[in-house]
């Protein structure tokens, strides 16, 4: 089977960090295969031969897996660097170095505080899976907003983390920032002017609209 | 005046993790502070201008400021290239597979071992506080089945990426290390082809060089 094929179900914040990676680099010719973990479609004995860790975003590139979606977007973003403008990964050592930083700060501090807001302020009521732990979604606020006050020093002056362009530092935080809303968390980002601007720009991008899109498309 | 500066006590399994990419690539020359979170030293208005999330290790080179543990070991890896191994991937799929063993290493295998060993030998050393028994055998229990995965890809395989050490491998050593400690080192023993990797890559000399700059009590 030949091509790329990328799987993963479109409403993943995990699958969106890897569509968006695609559609920023301008990447058209690859296949979207839509799973669903909920219907057991990544526990299958097919899916876990491809990831035996039964996650998505799960990237078939002409037999060759690959999966953990910040793994994912740098792949693609290197792959297609000569096609494209864009250099989202970085120039030399210091600033693949510093984009790389900002993806390690979402990934193992940002992220996980997200992650526990939406789970009690939004994925238990709209899944049915228990009633929301007040005091703990209080702390993972508490926590976000210390993160985000530093957010918020970095960007004084700057309209990206790094670089002064769109770089994978900025593209890794849209998946998850995205649910904060729904979550009830909106002010977190816009009680900050810098974050607030920033969020903007970021998430008004062309591509970003194209995964966002990407559901209606598919039904 | 060496130009590079590695702020971060190296008891610390994330300081490690930048040493020893230090000494795998070969550079020597380094300043080392070991700056420590314990005794307030990431508390300090000079640290937190530096890092302003008060994390270690932090690495100063020429002027400019870069942290976390992982980006540091890629940085190092990348600078030092052409002096020393490569341990980012030989080409594009490699590197990428290199990226992916990183991110589950951090997102996956780590997780379960910081459980099991904050429960077992952070609580009590230094909250002293007891084992949350309970949540130290689910922690046992995550990290088995994690292991379970790495038992089958490591069949036939000396290195978790391509025919040689890498950082997928490297950035491992750090938290393994504690799992004597932390009561959970069968799970590694009870795995043969775990266990040949284990003995494999916490054998190398630059390892053997990172344990010894605050070697462990226990």
């Amino acid at each position: 089977m030949g091509g790329v094929t990328l799987y993963g179900h479109p409403q993943s914040p995990y699958v969106r960090r890897a569509l968006m990676a695609f559609y920023e680099m301008g990447v058209q010719d690859f296949d979207f295969k839509v799973v669903s973990s909920s219907k057991g479609d990544t526990k299958t004995d097919e899916y876990l031969a491809m990831n035996p860790f039964a996650k998505m975003p799960l990237l078939d590139d002409n037999g060759q897996y690959l999966y953990e979606s910040r793994a994912i977007m740098r792949y693609i973003a290197e792959k297609h660097a000569g096609e494209s403008s864009s250099d989202l990964v970085g120039k030399d050592p210091l600033e693949r170095a510093l984009v790389n930083q900002w993806v390690d700060v979402e990934g193992h501090s940002v992220t996980e505080q997200v992650a526990v807001v939406v789970e009690e302020n939004f994925l238990k009521k709209l899944m049915g899976t228990g009633e929301p732990d007040k005091d703990r979604a209080d702390a993972a606020k508490e926590k976000l907003a210390r993160l985000f006050d530093v957010y918020e020093k970095h960007l004084e002056g700057r309209e990206y983390l790094v670089g002064g362009r769109f770089t994978l530092a900025d593209l890794t935080h849209l998946p998850y920032t995205e649910l904060l809303p729904h979550a009830g968390a909106a002010e977190l980002i816009s009680s900050r002017p810098n974050m607030s601007k920033w969020w903007e720009r970021i998430s008004s991008r062309p591509a970003w609209k194209k995964v966002q899109q990407l559901e209606a498309k598919l039904s | 005046m060496p130009k590079l500066t590695l702020h971060g006590t190296a008891i610390s399994p994330y300081t490690r993790r930048v040493i020893m990419t230090l000494y795998e690539m070969g550079v020597e020359d380094f300043v080392h502070i070991p700056v420590s979170p314990l005794t307030g030293g990431t508390k300090t208005p000079d640290f937190i201008k530096m890092q302003p999330f008060a994390r270690i290790p932090v690495l100063e080179d020429n002027g400019s400021i870069i942290y976390e543990s992982r980006t540091l070991m890629r940085y190092v890896a990348d600078k030092y290239m052409d002096q020393g191994p490569n341990l980012l991937g030989d080409t594009l799929m490699e590197r990428a597979l290199v990226n992916q063993w990183i991110d589950i290493e951090g997102h996956t295998f780590s997780p379960p071992v910081m459980i099991l060993v904050y429960e077992r030998v952070f609580k009590p050393h230094l909250h002293k506080r007891p084992c949350d028994e309970e949540r130290w055998k689910d922690g046992r229990e995550k990290l088995s089945r994690v292991l379970d995965i790495y038992e089958k890809h490591l069949e036939g395989r000396d290195y978790l990426v391509g025919n040689s050490f890498s950082l997928a491998d490297l950035t491992h050593l750090p938290f393994t290390e504690l799992l004597p400690a932390a009561g959970a080192f069968d799970l590694i023993e009870s795995r043969p082809n775990v266990c040949r990797w284990w003995a494999r890559i916490s054998s190398r000399n630059a390892w053997k060089r990172t344990q010894q700059v605050e070697p462990y009590e226990f």
